[in-house]
């Protein structure tokens, strides 16, 4: 009940090792960067207060927003300002520490995966995490979970990037659709993607801007959905956010 | 004053002081027993006897019968005869009760709540346990300097120390309680002196103390010796060649020194070269982890970022991986080696210079072919260190799940109210503990301290005997462990023997008669696993922050494990937590020793 009131949002950040994950949380927690993280071991755990502008719009989660995800989400005319914790799990990325998953993805509200745009492999493997995810986090109804996708380090020099905008765009549009498929009649949707940097300081609030209203939406749409005793409501998140976000039952 | 039930049970508020009680008397000993070794009276003993009923401390069964892969956890559940009273004994030399003071001192500021603890429970529960004196003079010194302690005190505080002193040594206590003032002043000043004294003193004559034992004319170092004296930490100057002892890189023949080190940093030489060489097929994704790592190693010490010590690190690490594809490289290892490297270098600093190895570039000081040698003396030492510990680091990580919720039990035992809050904030150790067990604390103490407690983690967990057979592999080595498991006792009297150099025979003779050092290290040639050792540490090292971790929520708690205020930390911390460390490890040790 209490956490419900203080509106806490739990994000889970994965993707390769080195890819950048502490560095973009350093980066949005404390507004700076350093090259001295130490490999991240288990998992960082990091705060930061949110406040939060929920519009109308932004029941349907994820749908097309890759494209436009950069521009912002400030466009808004009514709006209800809402505050949250957001609590971030910063994992290892190393390979050997995924057995420690279920200690840290389980109540998450958002995942986010990072990989490196110059790093094609930490792109490959953005599946992986997804579906490693899925397996330990316990997820509900994983067709709607939200998870945002981060291409880090674009400050690099062109040269060295070995993922393309399109290719990203692409994996981004049709994230869901193996994790669809066991709902057969439900349509794939993308999923957010924000091309970042940690080091020049490029898109990180607004990816996380974004994460923390997946996450609240989510949260939010948990509640409701525990209330209803588990039933599917695939078309349905639309109803229960917008009368949802202002009135709690407790 | 009131007295308690000797049988107390560890789950009762009351008897959890007893246990702290105990432990600061036994933490500050330790502290301060390098003094004690000048001290002339070396026969005045001071005996604690302390009961515990083992049916209290009996692990509440958990119902997923995880079956551990540590290879000697199975069978020292197995020979431990389920639920019995034990009896420890801890004998020290005077210490205890004179490092009483020494607490009563050093932690009123730092630690109040558990000072206050202390005095009001030592009263409440010393009575129930024998405490035969023999040094009446020896008592005197106490009650003066209690007296003298307490001026500063409240009243109340004064009646309570002296009657926590006359409590502890009876009828036998001469009265003594009215020094006049200037006496008490003057007392005082000769007091401050002589701690000066007796600070340098124990320095010089520890350094003495490990001459002797390692520049002996005999040709053999005697290790058990060199264990007891190591536990309580190592001269910088002495540390490189005592952790290759202890470490059993080097064995105890001196005369073999020379030809074992030439012939190991050949192998580790030709071992590279062949790395590097076209017949080797590099693993392209260990080496890649790695490489990102060794920048990411020690970032805040300079010593790390010199591009000869990370090209160093590298070799170390890659060719560590690829003889150990079990395990291969896990992060966390890579802070693992540079203790070893770092101890290692400063074999070649003058002594001027030791204490500047973290800032200076050893390609400066070292010739290539001495550099070789610290990269191979580091990965051998590296190798063995990781053998006890490996199953760290094999696919699923099973001895840190085990250790995490091995220190989840130990931490329901030691202290109830702290368990009991982590559970209802919803933390679980496993998420803040994982890295305390992946990196050994690395990650949450600075690296002076952790080099510090490296010596006592050697020489705890140093083998009894010289291990002539050099190709006998850990699994051997366990193996023993696993064979021995079941003689409790004499695992006990070994651990305590070795570790604090201050046992007394006659105490254990009715437990254990047959356990002469001989017998006892014929028959295992590990006396305590590193594993297990650490649990102890780190339920002393959360058990340290209680009073700070009660007062906050879910998230507070989280951030505070993850970002540990040690940074001030000196040797007297890191010795108070491995002194607290052994004492819960004597007394769970029963307990304990099915879970681990």
């Amino acid at each position: 009940m209490s956490s419900r009131k203080k509106n806490i949002l739990k994000v889970i950040i994965l993707g390769d090792s080195g890819v950048g994950k502490t560095s973009l949380m350093q980066r949005y927690v404390n507004g700076k960067y350093s090259q001295q993280y130490k490999a991240t071991i288990g998992a960082d755990f990091l705060t930061k207060e949110v406040i939060l502008e929920e519009d109308e719009e932004s029941g349907n989660q994820g749908a097309g927003n890759f494209a436009s995800a950069t521009a912002g989400d400030s466009n808004n005319v009514k709006s209800n300002k809402k505050t949250a914790t957001l609590q971030v799990w910063d994992t290892a990325g190393q390979e050997r520490f995924q057995s420690l998953g279920v200690a840290f993805y389980r109540g998450a509200d958002c995942c986010v995966l990072v990989y490196d745009v110059t790093n094609q492999k930490s792109f490959e493997h953005l599946a992986n995490w997804r579906d490693e995810f899925l397996l330990h986090a316990n997820i509900s109804s994983p067709e709607t979970f939200p998870f945002i996708i981060l291409g880090n380090k674009i400050d690099v020099d062109d040269s060295k990037k070995q993922v393309s905008t399109r290719q990203a765009q692409e994996f981004a549009r049709n994230f869901s659709a193996d994790v669809a498929s066991s709902a057969s009649d439900n349509n794939s949707f993308g999923v957010p993607l924000f091309f970042t940097s940690a080091k020049g300081d490029l898109n990180v609030d607004a990816a996380f801007q974004k994460i923390a209203k997946s996450a609240l939406q989510q949260n939010q749409y948990d509640m409701e959905n525990n209330a209803f005793d588990d039933e599917e409501f695939n078309d349905a998140i639309n109803i229960h956010l917008d009368n949802g976000a202002g009135s709690c039952q407790c | 004053m009131s007295s308690k039930p000797s049988h107390t049970n560890p789950k009762e508020a009351g008897s959890r002081s007893l246990f702290s009680t105990l432990m600061r008397s036994m933490s500050a000993s330790s502290v301060n027993m390098s003094s004690h070794h000048n001290n002339s009276n070396a026969n005045r003993t001071h005996d604690i006897m302390l009961k515990t009923n083992n049916s209290a401390a009996a692990i509440p069964g958990k119902s997923d019968s995880h079956k551990s892969s540590t290879s000697n956890s199975s069978s020292r559940a197995a020979s431990t005869n389920g639920i019995n009273v034990s009896t420890s004994t801890f004998s020290t030399k005077n210490s205890s009760s004179k490092s009483l003071l020494h607490s009563h001192t050093s932690g009123k500021h730092s630690k109040k709540k558990k000072y206050e603890d202390y005095s009001e429970d030592w009263s409440a529960t010393v009575d129930d346990y024998s405490v035969p004196v023999k040094d009446n003079d020896f008592l005197i010194n106490e009650v003066r300097s209690s007296t003298h302690l307490s001026r500063t005190d409240s009243q109340g505080n004064l009646a309570k120390i002296l009657s926590t002193t006359s409590s502890t040594t009876g009828n036998q206590l001469p009265k003594t309680k009215t020094l006049t003032e200037d006496e008490e002043i003057n007392y005082s000043l000769e007091r401050e002196n002589e701690k000066e004294l007796q600070k340098l003193n124990s320095k010089l004559s520890k350094i003495s103390r490990f001459d002797d034992i390692l520049k002996t004319s005999n040709n053999t170092i005697n290790l058990s010796e060199l264990r007891k004296v190591s536990w309580n930490g190592v001269p910088i100057s002495h540390r490189p060649l005592v952790w290759k002892l202890l470490i059993g890189y080097l064995p105890a023949n001196k005369r073999r020194h020379e030809t074992l080190l030439e012939r190991k940093r050949n192998e580790y030489q030709m071992g590279i070269e062949h790395m590097f060489s076209g017949k080797h097929q590099r693993d392209q994704s260990t080496w890649h982890q790695i490489e990102i790592d060794i920048p990411r190693t020690n970032p805040h010490i300079k010593l790390y970022q010199f591009k000869s010590v990370q090209d160093s690190l590298q070799k170390i690490l890659y060719y560590w991986a690829i003889r150990h594809p079990a395990s291969g490289y896990v992060q966390g290892i890579n802070d693992l080696v540079t203790p070893f490297f770092q101890t290692f270098l400063t074999e070649y600093l003058p002594e001027k210079k030791l204490d500047m190895v973290e800032v200076l570039d050893p390609q400066d000081y070292l010739t290539t072919e001495q550099f070789v040698q610290v990269e191979a003396d580091s990965f051998w030492c590296l190798t063995k260190f990781l053998d006890t510990i490996i199953d760290n680091y094999i696919h699923g990580q099973p001895a840190i799940l085990k250790q995490v919720s091995n220190l989840e039990s130990l931490c329901k035992r030691i202290d109830v109210d702290l368990y009991q809050h982590l559970q209802n904030e919803n933390v679980q150790f496993l998420q803040f503990a994982f890295r305390w067990m992946n990196c050994l604390l690395m990650r949450e103490l600075p690296m002076s301290i952790v080099i510090r407690m490296w010596d006592t983690y050697l020489a705890e967990t140093s083998s009894d005997e010289d291990l002539e057979d050099e190709t006998l592999s850990p699994t051997m080595e366990s193996l023993n462990i696993s064979a021995l498991g079941g003689n409790t006792s004499s695992l006990f009297e070994s651990s305590l023997r070795g570790s604090k150099g201050q046992f007394k025979k006659n105490d254990l003779t009715q437990k254990a008669p047959t356990s002469t050092n001989s017998a006892a290290s014929s028959s295992m040639k590990r006396r305590t696993s590193l594993s297990e050792f650490h649990v102890f540490v780190c339920a002393a090292f959360l058990e340290n922050w209680a009073n700070v971790l009660l007062q906050m929520d879910f998230q507070g708690i989280i951030t505070f494990l993850q970002n540990v205020p040690t940074t001030t930390w000196g040797e007297k911390e890191i010795e108070i937590l491995l002194s607290e460390a052994f004492m819960w490890q004597t007394l769970y040790k029963d307990a304990t020793s099915h879970w681990l």
